[in-house]
Formats: C-alpha cells, sequence, structure tokens
C-alpha cells in the first residue's frame, strides 16, 4: 500500500469526535467544499470537518474512494482498459449497496453531502425522499416525513384548482 | 422500524415497509431527529425538491406544508426546476382525413413513447379528451402549454374555444368571433397567435391585408379583454410584391412574418408599431414547408430551421443582436441510413419528399413529414425516429401540434412565508 500511495498528496481529516483520516487529496477533492479549501490555500494539512461525526465522515470518504476518477500517478487511465460503461454499472451496483443504510444514517449522510458539496452522493442520499415524494399520497409524505399540515382547506383547494392537470 | 415507515406499513399492508433495505426493528423517536435536520433545512429541502422529476409531483409537494410551498413557488426555484427538468413532450395532434384544412378535419393525439409510467395517467386523459360534438370540422389555431384553440365549422359558422386536455374537468372557454377585415379586394392573411407570462397564457389575433393597388401591407394585432377582441396595434407598411403565404411567430412583443420564397423576415414591434427587417442568412430562401421560425428563450431572439433540399441538410440558425448563428447542421441522408437500419420498411425515395411540420421552443425538436409518415428528430441527441405511420396520402403537407407537458404550475403568492419567519 505504501508504495501504491508514494508521490501521492495525503492530506487529514478530522471528524469533531477527534478521529482522523488519512486520504488522497484528490479522493478529497471529490468534495466540492474541500476542493475549494485546497485551492484556495485555506487548507492546512489537516481540515476539520465540522458537523459530521466520524461513523458518517468514513462512509462518505468510502463513497469519495470508490468515485474518484481512476487515472494514476503514471498518467494512464485505468478506465482505458474496463470499458466505460461496465464502469458506470459497476458503480451503479457498488452505490445500490452503499445506500443500504438505516434511515438516521441516510439523513446524516444527505446532510453531510450537502455540507460537503458532493453532488453524487447527494443524488445517491436523497433518491429516497424523492421516492417517497414521488410514489405516495399527501397524506403519506407529510407523515412519512413528519410534517404537519398548516393549510385551511381552501388554501388546499385553491392550489388544487389552479393546477387542477397536476392531479390525477 | 421507525415511526413513519411503520405507518406506511399499516397504510400499505402489502407495501415494503421501507425503500431501503433496513431492518431494525425499533428505533427511538430520536431517530426523526436527523429527518427534520434535513428537511427543516432549507438549503436541504430545496435541493431534494429540485430532484423531483415532474411538474405533477411538484404540485403534490408543494401542498405538503406552507413551508414547502414556499420554496417551490420561488421564481428562482422555477427556474433552476425547469432547466433540470425541461418540459416533456406528451405527444403531438394531427388531422386525420382527407378533408380540406379550411373544412376541418377531425383531430388524433398521438402519444410519445417511451415515457416514464409517472406520466401515463397525463397522457391518457389528453388522448381520451373530446373535443365535442362536432369533432370531424376542427383546426388546431394554437396548442401551447397545455391549452388547443380550436376553430369548429358548423355549416357556415365559425366557432373558436380553448380546450384542456389536461383537465378533465374543465369545459371549453368560448372565443369571441374575430374581427373581419374592414374592405374588399385585397389579400388577406389571419393568425392566432399565443403569449405566455407567469404560465399564463393570452391570446392575439393578427389580420394582415395587403392593399395590392397601394402595395401596402397593413397588420392589426387584436388582444383578448373580458371577452372581447381590442385593437391592441396597428401599423402598415410598403411591400415590394405579392404576398404568397406568410407564416407567423410571435415572440414577446414582436411579430416575425416571413413569405414563401422571400429571403427576409418582416418584424412589426407591437410596442412601437414599427416595422423592420431581418435578412436571411445568406443562402437560405424562406419556404413554407421547408422553413419554420421558433421561440428562443432570450425573447429578443428567433430561432430558424431550415432544410436545403439539395444537401438534404437541415440547418438551425439563431438570430441574436444582428447576427445569424448557425447551431447546428444535421445530415438527414446520414439520419435516414441510421434509421433504415433499424426500420426495413422505409425506402429511399421517401427521404425526398421532406418537410418540417414544427419545430420546438428553443429548436429543441422537430418534426418532418416525410411520404406521409411523420419522424421525430431530437436535435440534441441527433436522433431521428419514426412517430407516425401512414397518415393521409393524398394529404400531402400535414400539421404537426406539439402537446407538452404544462410548466409553471400556478401558485398563490404566500401570505406569509413561514421559511423566512423561522430564520
Amino acid at each position: 500500500m505504501a508504495t501504491r500511495e508514494a508521490g501521492k498528496k495525503m492530506i487529514m481529516l478530522k471528524s469533531p469526535d477527534g478521529m482522523e483520516f488519512e486520504v488522497e487529496e484528490a479522493v478529497a477533492m471529490e468534495s466540492q467544499t474541500i476542493r475549494k479549501m485546497i485551492e484556495d490555500d485555506c487548507a492546512d494539512t489537516a481540515i476539520l470537518i465540522p458537523n459530521i461525526n466520524s461513523k458518517i465522515l468514513s462512509r462518505v470518504i468510502e463513497y469519495c474512494n470508490k468515485h474518484v476518477p481512476t487515472t494514476g500517478a503514471t498518467g494512464a487511465a485505468a478506465s482505458d482498459t474496463v470499458a466505460p460503461a461496465a464502469l458506470a454499472e459497476d458503480l451503479k451496483i457498488w452505490d445500490a449497496e452503499f445506500i443500504k443504510v438505516n434511515r438516521a444514517t441516510r439523513f446524516d449522510l444527505i446532510q453531510a453531502a450537502s455540507y460537503l458539496n458532493i453532488k453524487g452522493l447527494l443524488d445517491l442520499t436523497s433518491q429516497t425522499t424523492i421516492d417517497t415524494i414521488s410514489d405516495n399520497s399527501l397524506e403519506e409524505i407529510r407523515s412519512f416525513l413528519s410534517t404537519k399540515n398548516d393549510y385551511l382547506p381552501e388554501e388546499e383547494q385553491t392550489i388544487r384548482r389552479e393546477n387542477q392537470w397536476a392531479f390525477q | 422500524m421507525d415511526a413513519s415507515e411503520e405507518i406506511s406499513q399499516r397504510l400499505r399492508p402489502e407495501k415494503k415497509p421501507c425503500a431501503d433495505g433496513e431492518s431494525q426493528q425499533h428505533s427511538p423517536p430520536a431517530s426523526m431527529v436527523p429527518v427534520s435536520k434535513v428537511l427543516d433545512d432549507d438549503n436541504l429541502l430545496i435541493e431534494i425538491l429540485l430532484r423531483v422529476s415532474f411538474p405533477t409531483t411538484l404540485v403534490c409537494a408543494a401542498l405538503v406544508c406552507k413551508r414547502w410551498l414556499c420554496h417551490a413557488s420561488d421564481p428562482k426555484f422555477l427556474s433552476l426546476f425547469r432547466k433540470r427538468h425541461p418540459p416533456r413532450l406528451l405527444g403531438f395532434y394531427i388531422y386525420m382525413g382527407s378533408a380540406w384544412l379550411w373544412l376541418g378535419a377531425p383531430l388524433l393525439f398521438v402519444p410519445m413513447q417511451p415515457q416514464p409510467p409517472e406520466l401515463a395517467p397525463f397522457i391518457s386523459r389528453v388522448a381520451s379528451h373530446s373535443f365535442g360534438a362536432d369533432n370531424d370540422r376542427l383546426c388546431i389555431m394554437d396548442c401551447r402549454n397545455g391549452s388547443v384553440l380550436i376553430r369548429c365549422r358548423r355549416g357556415k359558422i365559425l366557432t373558436h374555444g380553448v380546450h384542456r386536455p389536461l383537465c378533465a374537468q374543465r369545459g371549453m372557454d368560448d372565443i369571441p368571433p374575430l374581427p373581419r377585415a374592414q374592405y374588399h379586394g385585397q389579400q388577406i392573411f389571419n393568425t392566432i397567435l399565443s403569449k405566455e407570462e407567469g404560465g399564463v397564457l393570452s391570446y392575439l389575433y393578427m389580420l394582415a391585408e395587403f392593399f395590392r393597388k397601394t402595395k401596402s401591407f397593413r397588420v392589426r394585432v387584436y388582444t383578448l379583454q373580458g371577452g372581447l377582441w381590442c385593437m391592441h396595434a396597428s401599423a402598415t407598411t410598403q411591400l415590394p410584391r405579392l404576398l404568397t403565404s406568410l407564416e407567423v411567430v410571435l415572440i414577446d412583443d414582436k411579430i416575425y412574418m416571413a413569405d414563401t420564397f422571400s429571403d427576409e423576415i418582416i418584424v412589426l414591434d407591437m410596442t412601437t408599431s414599427g416595422f423592420s427587417t431581418i435578412r436571411l442568412p445568406q443562402g437560405v430562401i424562406f419556404h413554407c414547408v421547408r422553413t419554420i421560425m421558433s421561440r428562443a428563450g432570450d425573447a429578443s431572439a428567433v430561432y430558424l430551421t431550415h432544410i436545403h433540399v439539395k444537401e438534404l441538410q437541415l440547418c438551425i440558425w439563431l438570430h441574436k443582436g444582428d447576427n445569424w448563428l448557425l447551431v447546428d447542421t444535421i445530415c438527414l441522408h446520414q439520419m435516414w441510413d441510421n434509421l433504415r437500419m433499424l426500420d426495413q420498411t422505409l425506402e429511399d425515395e421517401h427521404i425526398s419528399f421532406t418537410c418540417i411540420s414544427n419545430v420546438g421552443d428553443n429548436a429543441e425538436f422537430v418534426f418532418l413529414e416525410m411520404c406521409g409518415c411523420i419522424f421525430y428528430l431530437d436535435v440534441n441527441s441527433k436522433t431521428l425516429r419514426k412517430v407516425h405511420g401512414v397518415t393521409v396520402k393524398d394529404r400531402q403537407f400535414n400539421d404537426v401540434y406539439p402537446f407538452m407537458m404544462i410548466w409553471p404550475p400556478i401558485f398563490p403568492a404566500p401570505k406569509d412565508d413561514p421559511a423566512r419567519n423561522a430564520m
């Protein structure tokens, strides 16, 4: 492992509960937030990631490790040998496994993906919530997402009337 | 299983309790904390709402609570949503039968396939819409944003009305009789134009007259106000020759008119009642079935799509500022060859009778007619496919009216802003 990582710039990510994660700079830069810190030279060798505990941060790093473009230091792209379609399929299967987490973890991951600005992870983690909104009745959405209805019946009626086309 | 998923299972026992394979038996109410941490965060809620695929789902989401409505109705959000999910083409109308167009004909709605299953109920609603008792004497005057303005002929009487096939319970809105030309012995071109602002569609009626003797060309534009056609603009100019046919498109406050075999577009600016002309790109002569103008996202720009018959090339230009920009050149021969590999029934000579039937806003798609069949050309992906088989052979040129999903939703202005108050 040491030889593989030789020559690659490493960066330390620290969670607020005191854990430290050494990752390749390229992996950390999957996060647009960290990328900006590095590019603006605001980053020391260790970056504290507030609000994201070590359990979630380790999952985020796992995701970034998998999704970092697979170009080696020598410049030979690994994707040259594997067909892009196969690579995408592999990532899809991996993502599906990755997201098999409980609800609390999923929402923590949404928050982390948003804070760290990792578009792919945000797409992946918010999909279940989007499905909940897309596939359920209004009452079900409210109860699943514990949101309270604060509409007066006539207010709800107005929106329904104005947008009749949108209802089945 | 946490509270909400428990409810989910109670409500729909046949449904899997959760989509993510969660297998915990019990979670304390504390498991709701991350949910509210996400959904109470305005930025995250916006990110999630932006990822909803269809405007229909967005309308439902806006009904969850006022805070959700507040985000869904924000103009900035709506513009981002539109960019992410451009309005979908649900299908198109064509005429059936061989009657002359001025007599009217029955309409046929052809759904575009494939479509996501979520849209199936909406498409079948449009397909099953009835245009009324006299549905065999119809003529589409305008089809835009879910509204179809129909002219219906009963004997010598013409009536006009607006149908909204997606709104099953809403009846037809009557359109008052169109203003008539005052003088006789001149050429007349009339058309209905539509304008869209914030999801609200308004209609204009353009009556153009060409007086042979004086070669003067007078255009009058009426708008529909409180159930009456009111004069909106009137302007006169001189034209060098008789007009053959006039293709018209309204963009913002400008009416673009082009005559077959002409090399320029006549523009009427309704705010100043002044005319100007735009010379067509080098080598393009306007032709009523091979050239078409269409709207651009930018109110001051216009798209021009033209088929060069000899080269069988479809060119798309954008006129912006004072210049024509060639946006796309598509070789129809090549598109045709690609398609023939998939569809053996197509014959080579079909391609030589190519007409443009319609072009979408921003020239995103082009409907072509070749030998009675209708083809859909996706400009972005450069793919051509047959979307309707043999139509009526004796009608050389079949109009196609694309029917798009409605956009944007109409939301009431929020009285109080809970999202902002909470901050």
